[in-house]
């Protein structure tokens, strides 16, 4: 009898286990995590990259805020000014003057030696080129005379290439791209050195030029002005 | 009494803290084989009651009925069909008639106890 109660205290402990083993496989996350080290290393780089930027952001606002309280005595209204025209700068109405660089498009030796006829950059290609400069950092862009702006639309009216309504010119022509500070402007030259974009720029018989920054450049503010359909002016608060 | 549920709850700790994972591949067999263990566990709590209990009889039972459960699921699996819901229908019927078994067993061996003790009283 005592052999019969270990061999069934035994089983049930057994029992015990399998049950606590379906219990783990019930509970276990439904997703596992597939992602290899270079994948999550690359998670990681984005988020700094985020950090960074964000970083960046709140210095601003905290030398902002540091200028508003330093003129909180004299006189708030500069302080006022000097954000609007910061921000006047930033949507692109004002003229930007600072570091930057220049990049030529031109028609490719190729297709002038050929006789190929100059067509005008497609609104897709310049699309993908202010996309993938974009993804670096810059501060004002002039597309040949179009200045972008943050309600600029790149399309085709009636067969041109219009950038915010500005028709484009055939080629040549410069895009200036103005940036916040020169090392800005060298990392946006070496991205632009190599990206891919020439190559597909080549394809449409056009070869992009990148010029070496500059210290200053200046860039005209834009000539529409924009439009603000679901903002309205505040009431004046006494 | 005490010892079975004290290793019942050994059992159960143990699995738990060892976070043991069973790939998904194979959990359909894990559920056959805690249905054959809840099935034969069942068996020799009521082959005890009935005073039939036998260790060769309840290990070899348990391990047949797993055997032939591995089988049919194993089958089902490279047929594609769920042949494991077979096993798992005929334990889930076994489960309840052993527990209905053990209930009526409970049952008479109370009421003759307490018949025992009014005889003795009158």
């Amino acid at each position: 009898m005592k052999k019969s109660s270990f061999t069934f205290t035994m089983f049930v402990g057994f029992v015990g286990l399998l049950l606590a083993l379906q219990y783990n496989a019930l509970v276990s996350p439904e997703q596992r995590d597939t992602r290899d080290v270079w994948e999550v290393r690359e998670e990681i780089r984005q988020e700094h990259e985020i950090q960074s930027s964000v970083l960046k952001e709140l210095q601003q606002l905290d030398e902002q805020l540091l200028s508003y309280e330093r003129l909180k005595d004299d006189d708030p209204q500069v302080a006022l000014q000097r954000t609007i025209g910061q921000l006047e700068q930033k949507v692109g109405i004002r003229p930007f003057e600072g570091p930057g660089l220049v990049v030529r498009i031109e028609p490719s030796e190729e297709s002038v030696a050929m006789g190929i006829p100059i067509q005008q950059v497609s609104p897709d290609l310049l699309a993908r080129f202010v996309n993938d400069v974009s993804r670096l950092e810059y501060v004002a862009m002039q597309i040949d005379r179009a200045r972008v702006t943050v309600q600029s639309a790149i399309r085709d009216i009636n067969g041109l290439t219009t950038v915010g309504s500005i028709p484009l010119r055939t080629p040549p022509f410069e895009v200036k791209i103005g940036t916040e500070t020169l090392e800005d402007s060298e990392r946006l030259y070496n991205f632009l050195q190599s990206s891919p974009l020439r190559d597909d720029f080549y394809l449409d018989d056009f070869v992009l030029t990148i010029e070496e920054p500059i210290e200053q450049i200046r860039l005209e503010g834009a000539e529409t002005a924009l439009k603000a359909s679901h903002l309205q002016e505040g009431e004046d608060v006494p | 009494m005490i010892l079975p549920i004290a290793s019942l709850l050994i059992g159960f700790v143990l699995g738990w803290l060892t976070d043991f994972q069973i790939p998904a591949a194979y959990e359909s067999y894990l559920f056959i084989t805690v249905l054959a263990a809840l099935d034969t566990l069942f068996g020799g709590i009521r082959s005890y009651l009935q005073r039939v209990y036998d260790d060769k009889m309840f290990l070899s039972g348990f391990l047949f009925n797993l055997l032939l459960a591995y089988l049919l699921t194993f089958l089902g699996i490279h047929l594609g069909i769920d042949l494991y819901l077979a096993a798992a229908f005929a334990f889930g019927v076994r489960l309840f008639q052993n527990v209905a078994a053990i209930r009526r067993l409970l049952l008479t061996k109370w009421t003759q106890s307490k018949n025992e003790f009014e005889r003795e009283n009158e």
